[in-house]
């Protein structure tokens, strides 16, 4: 058994963890995870944070981002990325970096 | 051994020692062989990097497939194929392993997509029927060319992208039924129909004048559905993401596609061509009685003038 992971929290830094395909479908990113076969499609934003994690990314800078290019309140922003991300580390699509 | 055909499959010229009659003829005696296709031993691999049931590939991809009791294969670059059969073969299962799984291989090798259907040329457009064995797909394929359309392929279908979209290319003008649909369609007893496999004939359209060369632009991909009781028939769309995993799912021979490491590169295809070409799920009912009114059905989505393709038969 993998060790359960404890979450992910707005001082972790997060990318892609090489399990998952993914392409585009009409602008929506889709993936799949090789070992588990599921299938996964994201929004218009969870596509763009998808692609984003293509590298290492603070989750603190990336909120700060999104927050500033969509004119939001840093807290809802950072309250809805950290529910993405952690859905995305369930499905094991990605992971914390040094975590 | 000499070349006993010299014939087309897929867009590829292929020259072989064994006899291939189902194949059509290459036409143009100056172009390159891309498939050599000979008759020799094929011993085990050297040095196995990946298996599965019947298959070994060897780091540098090249595959040995054996078929228990009926042949053995080795395929290598997409472009040669040894057939080291049993003593005493059945010709016309060989080829059918052949034609199925061996071709299977020669995509991977090669990077096309092949997509388990069947393929009709509909007007100027190809249109691929998919889906679970069992569901219909040569059933209505069959129907279909014998209603005058032209058929493309069975079982293969191979697609590729180009500047002008995806296209695919025809295989040959055959197709394998069940006894019942035979009777259905053809009003052939099954004992009349010739070569059978598995409990399946395999039925050759002749004439076969309208079988063409060229790869058709793919205008549509329906996944068939059976349905139940009185519910019409109906084509429905289908969700991005569902498109994909069901062409994921009809990837052919999607072992040996991993085997040889194409999973990555077929998912990608994949989504392209659930982004690009129109997919459906074609729900229709599987009483033979009501294959006219799905093609009915087709011929109205597609804008195909039925009466110049009725069949007199």
């Amino acid at each position: 058994m993998p060790p359960a992971h404890q979450g992910i929290e707005i001082e972790d830094t997060v990318t892609w963890n090489g399990k998952a395909l993914a392409s585009e479908i009409g602008g929506e990113v889709v993936l799949m995870n090789l070992e588990r076969g599921y299938y996964y499609s994201l929004d218009d934003i969870g596509s763009e944070i998808w692609r984003s994690l293509e590298h290492p990314v603070s989750v603190a800078s990336l909120c700060q981002s999104l927050a500033a290019k969509y004119h939001a309140e840093l807290s809802t922003v950072t309250a809805d990325v950290l529910t993405l991300l952690n859905k995305l580390l369930e499905h094991d699509l990605i992971s914390v970096v040094g975590g | 051994m000499s070349i006993q055909s010299d014939a087309f499959l897929c867009g590829w010229r292929v020259q072989s020692e064994i006899c291939l009659p189902e194949l059509l003829p290459w036409e143009d005696p100056g172009a390159a062989v891309d498939i050599h296709i000979r008759l020799g031993e094929v011993p085990p691999l050297a040095k196995i990097a990946a298996s599965t049931r019947r298959l070994t590939v060897d780091d540098a991809g090249v595959c040995r497939l054996e078929i228990p009791n009926v042949v053995t294969f080795s395929v290598r670059d997409g472009r040669e194929i040894v057939v080291d059969p049993i003593a005493s073969p059945d010709p016309f299962e060989v080829r059918n392993y052949l034609f199925g799984t061996a071709l299977g291989l020669v995509c991977h090798q090669r990077g096309v997509f092949p997509l388990h259907g069947s393929c009709l040329q509909l007007g100027e457009w190809a249109v691929i029927f998919s889906g679970n064995s069992g569901s219909g797909k040569s059933t209505l394929a069959a129907a279909l060319a014998h209603r005058g359309y032209t058929l493309m392929a069975d079982d293969v279908c191979v697609i590729t992208n180009t500047d002008r979209g995806w296209v695919v290319w025809p295989a040959f003008p055959r197709v394998k039924l069940m006894p019942a649909s035979l009777q259905a369609i053809f009003g052939v007893e099954a004992e009349q129909a010739g070569f059978s496999l598995q409990g399946k004939h395999h039925f050759r359209f002749e004439p076969v004048r309208s079988f063409q060369m060229n790869p058709v632009p793919l205008q549509a991909i329906y996944f068939l559905e059976r349905t139940q009781n009185e519910e019409p028939d109906s084509i429905v769309d289908i969700p991005g993401l569902k498109r994909l995993a069901l062409l994921e799912s009809q990837i052919f021979r999607p072992r040996a596609a991993a085997a040889l490491g194409r999973r990555a590169s077929l998912f990608r295809s994949a989504a392209e061509i659930a982004a690009t070409v129109p997919i459906f799920e074609l729900r229709r009912n599987f009483d033979l009685k009501r294959i006219g009114a799905t093609m009915a059905m087709l011929e109205g989505a597609h804008r195909v003038p039925a009466s110049s393709f009725s069949h007199s038969g």
